[in-house]
């Protein structure tokens, strides 16, 4: 508990001196903010555009902006979007949601049936089985996301007509679960192949470590039956990497996946993303990246504390 | 398996009939024949040709990306599961910082100051993959030397280093070799989309990855398989190589399994 | 922990994210629902005639953008909103039809123009249009803090007074005047006899009905909750960043429009939105040339083409480096072999330009197209090699915006005509806030941009090439060049004086102008009396919509 404490009030000051990292890095980048106003068509005069950039304060040197939003962001106010002044809050609450249903369908699907294959084929090193799911997971994991996705959409939507093309809804129809979930079925399983293939090989792998292992020999001598020693011991033990790639798996559930987001147009954090860079929409982009390095902060110290209910001997003092 | 794929890489000028930036824009997008083997992309240019000059670049990104960050991963991860106390929580912190760091930003700004090159694209992968393999690291590390063998070995005298070396780093080469198969393939695929922004290998260059991303054209997609499949082909090749390859090596390693 | 712990633990744990994720995002959709359902079903007796487009895919369209906002999303706000005057259909003659205005006149010295208004129009709300609406409009997207940067009229600068209440000097735009309701004229400081050119964006606004402050135009709801125009279609609702959704006006002075329903879905990519069309998920959308080709023969898309009105150039940077030998110029120009690549890689979707106006009407019939020669090049590069000028060492990367693979094809086959006659060219894809930055803030660094450059068909942004230009083109004849177009009076003297600009550029290779490509929209066969046209800036263009129907 007390350690739980300290790495929270340990967290504080990392947060922050992230924040100001990104802060900087941002800046660092090239490009201005003002360049969305700019269209070649039109001709914008310079004044125009140093008229824009006062409004938005970006005339102040960089230390001065740093220091006015995070006192605004410790008032709990993410400020509003340069490129069309949105509340750069709620526009992070209504994209989490759909980004956090997408991934978490495509990261529970991973895990259970990525970790159920694990350990299947962990137990049948070089068989068949083994092969066969190496190999086909292997295929999904070759293909760029935005091509997996541009295959998925074209065989189940264009060809078969199974699936929508795309889109979080059916326009004109009532919204439900059920349509919502029709939608869902497409990327989710998309991202669910890559995280399946993930699970599957740590697993598999550490399967196949902790067989070797003098106890899980040591309860095979002592005459238990080859189901408990591997429940009791071998998955207990091949754990503890599998948690480690839970956690790091989490930040995904806020970060989403830019181009299975793009190409099933499914507008979550990762194409947020994207668009609040093409503009170099700083509150934007600084909103993302609070919520992004929140959640790797957590994420990692929720790993941490998990080794020690998966794996007993790890103590904390 | 691997060792072919590797080879027609490498000996790519011997086997390659055509040069692989030349251009033939009358033979433009033919599929498969005998004057070009895999047929010919929007331009002309010979696909078997580009596929293997290909190997070169993205086998060269995949292997020392995959390097870097596993040799950083395996470093940190172990110093920081091992000593505990300040060291882990340094390095872990920093770790906490490098992950939160936003990709798309950084390569943004690498842009303008690393350029294109193979050598920028190596470095970019490699600096944002390795935290990933030094939590895994450290997670099995912090495991590993509560163990009785560990704790056998401290109490008979052994020094720190020497017990991180024998004991506790052949113990972690399960989770390290998959996490190197993903770095690999990561890297092999995440250089493509780079080029986008303005770092990526510079043309006109073939790559694996850059080969596979013209599939985002649907006419390449659907009507010229032959463009896209052949670098798909070998990416599958090579990760599959890569994770036999881990499965031979920890056999290998551990000495354990042989009898188990 | 035992084995059915484990188990159900991993179960429950997917389970629960399942549950977790669907049942807050289905909660407040679910009472919406419920009030469309009701609504829908009494009309369920007839099939209601429902298009569903991508009206915002392509260059131009921004689903987040409102108007006035970067001349975005022109296609689909003329649905709602109507400008003064509007192009024709293909705009294949450059001519203006009426749209809230019927007529317009310059007088004798083309200082004052006068609009005569449409009859009967009214706003979506029943509200009368009149000309203070569009006095009020104007005033209030040129409002001192409103940093509106696009104002409905290009070069906005020529309307007297605009600039002293620009700068909050003034109460009022003095040379906007409101004659009658139905009246309104615009004096200007400097004669203009194509200011119809520069009005074509003037959308109307309704004063009675817009309830923020001009500094609130790109961020107020107004424009997503109860929008009010006076276009044939009318808001009805509006999913952030999946679509909108309009219905008929019924008040709309050319009738009532056919379809029930007009939706304009959103898409952030263009591959997307294709496969949404060949699914019959949607009716329409704009695709780029190397897509079209795959409609090409397919009875079931009806398609919709135009040039794009941009020219894609080398943009030579004479600050710097070599460019103001005519020789290098020229050798880049004979150097690439243009006719193949818009025969081969083009596929015949592109059109060669002489110089840097992008509508063929100023094309000079004795313009030389640079046939590709690279013997000349290298001819020409080794003359000016002899008095010391030559490319070595010199920094020939070629950044661009133009990112998709249509584009890197082109540099390719670029970059490999130049390697034959020595020169080593290298492109850069960049992303567009990357890109200005590299060429505009660090000029100094790169010799060879490749972009796109736009237009008016009457208006022409001199800024390029006369005076103190960025560029540092140092050619005295384009003063005067420029200067006879101003001077023109009439349509015929404007074409010719444009000409000859037109000749110029092109013998002198002052850019390298290479071609203008055609751009796309394929609508599904059940649309009937469809029209779509990718006009310069996304318009605003007469499209009919109002005679859209569903077979």
């Amino acid at each position: 508990m007390q350690y739980f404490l300290r790495r929270v009030l340990v967290n504080i000051p990392v947060l922050i001196l992230v924040t100001i990292v990104i802060y900087l890095l941002i800046n660092l980048a090239p490009g201005d903010p003002v360049d969305f106003f700019v269209n070649e068509e039109i001709g914008i005069t310079k004044e125009d555009l140093d008229f824009v950039r006062e409004r938005y304060g970006l005339d102040d040197p960089l230390p001065v902006r740093y220091v006015k939003w995070l006192g605004q962001v410790v008032q709990g106010d993410l400020g509003f979007r340069f490129k069309n002044g949105d509340d750069v809050a709620e526009v992070l609450a209504v994209r989490l949601r759909r980004t956090f249903l997408l991934m978490g369908t495509a990261l529970a699907i991973g895990i259970a049936v990525g970790v159920t294959l694990g350990i299947f084929i962990g137990l049948r090193q070089y068989s068949f089985w083994d092969f066969t799911f190496t190999g086909l997971s292997f295929v999904g994991i070759s293909m760029p996301a935005f091509i997996a996705g541009i295959f998925g959409l074209y065989v189940f939507s264009v060809k078969l007509g199974w699936f929508p093309s795309g889109g979080m809804r059916t326009i004109g129809k009532p919204d439900s679960l059920f349509d919502l979930l029709y939608h869902l079925a497409l990327p989710a399983g998309t991202l669910a192949i890559f995280n399946l293939a993930t699970f599957m090989r740590y697993t598999r792998f550490s399967m196949l470590e902790v067989r070797g292992e003098d106890y899980v020999r040591t309860a095979k001598a002592k005459g238990l039956k080859p189901p408990a020693v591997t429940w009791r011991h071998v998955f207990r033990n091949a754990l503890l990497p599998i948690v480690t790639v839970v956690g790091l798996s989490l930040p995904t559930l806020v970060a989403g996946a830019l181009f299975t987001e793009t190409i099933y147009s499914w507008p979550g954090m990762g194409a947020l993303l994207v668009d609040a860079v093409a503009a170099r929409d700083y509150p934007m982009v600084m909103g993302i990246m609070l919520v992004t390095a929140l959640v790797v902060l957590t994420a990692n110290l929720i790993t941490d504390l998990a080794y020690a209910v998966a794996d007993p001997r790890i103590r904390y003092e | 398996m691997f060792a072919v794929v590797l080879l027609a890489s490498v000996a790519a000028p011997l086997i390659a009939r055509y040069d692989y930036a030349a251009l033939n824009l009358p033979e433009k997008f033919q599929s498969p024949s005998f004057a070009h083997f895999l047929g010919t992309d929007r331009v002309g240019r010979d696909i078997w040709s580009r596929t293997l000059y290909g190997g070169r670049v993205s086998l060269a990104v995949g292997f020392a990306a995959a390097s870097i960050s596993t040799v950083i991963g395996v470093i940190l991860g172990s110093v920081s599961g091992y000593y505990r106390g300040k060291a882990d929580q340094v390095i872990m912190r920093f770790t906490d910082v490098v992950m939160t760091f936003p990709r798309v930003v950084i390569i943004l700004t690498a842009a303008i100051y690393l350029g294109q090159s193979i050598a920028s694209v190596i470095f970019l992968i490699g600096i944002f993959s390795w935290p990933g393999i030094t939590r895994l690291v450290r997670g099995q590390v912090l495991s590993l030397r509560e163990q009785q063998f560990v704790l056998a070995s401290r109490s008979l005298g052994a020094g720190n280093r020497r017990i991180i070396i024998t004991h506790v780093l052949p113990n972690v080469v399960a989770p390290v070799l998959a996490s190197v198969t993903f770095a690999v393939n990561g890297a092999i695929l995440l250089e493509a989309g780079l080029s986008f922004l303005g770092v990526g290998i510079p043309l006109p260059t073939p790559s694996w990855g850059n080969m596979l991303e013209t599939a985002r054209s649907l006419d390449v997609l659907q009507d010229g398989p032959w463009i896209w499949v052949p670098p798909a082909i070998m990416i599958l090749l090579t990760v599959l190589s890569i994770n036999f390859i881990g499965d031979g090596l920890r056999d290998a390693i551990d000495p354990r399994y042989q009898q188990g | 922990m035992s084995k059915p712990t484990l188990l159900s633990l991993t179960l429950i744990l997917a389970f629960a994210l399942l549950v977790g994720c669907t049942a807050p995002a289905a909660a407040p959709a679910a009472e919406e629902a419920d009030a469309t359902m009701a609504e829908s079903s009494d009309e369920m007796a007839e099939v209601e005639q429902v298009l569903i487009g991508g009206f915002d895919v392509g260059p131009g369209g921004d689903p987040q953008g409102v108007l006035y906002n970067n001349g975005a999303g022109n296609v689909w706000f003329v649905k709602m909103f109507t400008p003064l005057i509007i192009m024709d259909q293909t705009f294949s003659n450059h001519t203006s039809e009426a749209a809230l205005a019927v007529s317009w006149e310059p007088n004798e010295d083309a200082t004052v123009w006068t609009f005569n208004l449409r009859e009967g129009v009214k706003w979506h709300d029943g509200e009368d249009f009149t000309a203070s609406d569009l006095k009020w409009t104007a005033e209030f997207v040129a409002a001192p803090m409103a940093a509106v940067t696009h104002f409905g009229i290009s070069q906005p600068d020529q309307v007297m007074g605009w600039t002293e209440f620009n700068e909050g000097e003034a109460d009022e735009i003095t040379g906007i005047r409101v004659v009658d309701d139905l009246t309104l004229e615009v004096e200007l400081n400097i004669p203009n006899p194509r200011f119809y050119d520069a009005v074509r964006a003037f959308y109307a606004l309704p004063e009675h009905a817009i309830d923020f402050d001009s500094t609130e135009i790109f961020s107020s709801e107004w424009w997503f909750t109860n929008p009010i125009g006076t276009g044939p279609f009318k808001f009805e609702s509006f999913e952030k960043d999946q679509f909108m959704s309009l219905v008929p006006n019924e008040l709309y002075w050319d009738g009532t429009p056919e379809l029930d329903q007009l939706i304009n879905r959103y898409f952030v990519d263009e591959t997307a939105a294709v496969l949404a069309l060949e699914s019959g998920d949607i009716d329409f959308t704009y695709v780029s040339a190397d897509v079209a080709s795959r409609f090409a023969d397919n009875p079931d898309y009806q398609i919709f083409s135009g040039p794009s009105f941009v020219t894609n150039m080398f943009n030579f940077n004479y600050n710097n480096g070599v460019w103001a030998d005519k020789r290098i110029r020229q050798a880049f120009m004979h150097g690439i072999d243009r006719a193949s690549i818009l025969s081969d890689v083009f596929n015949g979707t592109a059109q060669a330009t002489p110089c840097h106006d992008s509508y063929p009407t100023f094309w000079p019939e004795d313009a030389s197209y640079y046939e590709y020669d690279p013997d000349k090049a290298r001819e020409l590069l080794a003359e000016a090699a002899a008095d010391g000028i030559t490319l070595e060492g010199i920094n020939l990367d070629i950044p661009t915006y133009y990112t998709s693979q249509l584009a890197k094809d082109i540099l390719t086959v670029m970059q490999a005509n130049m390697a034959d006659i020595g020169v080593n060219i290298n492109p850069t894809f960049l992303d567009v806030p990357t890109w200005r930055t590299v060429v505009l803030d660090n000029a100094q660094e790169w010799n060879i941009a490749y972009l796109g450059a736009g237009g008016g068909p009457a208006s022409y942004n001199p800024a390029w090439y006369i005076e103190d230009n960025q560029w540092g083109i140092e050619d005295p004849a384009y003063a005067d060049l420029f200067a006879a177009m101003d001077a023109a009076q009439t349509a015929e003297e404007y074409k010719v004086a444009r000409t000859a600009l037109c000749k110029h550029q092109n013998e002198e290779a002052t850019m390298g102008y290479w071609w203008v490509s055609t751009r796309y929209g394929i609508a599904s066969v059940d649309v009937e009396d469809f029209h779509y046209f990718p006009a310069p800036g996304g318009g605003p263009y007469v499209d009919r919509s109002q005679d859209w129907n569903m077979k």
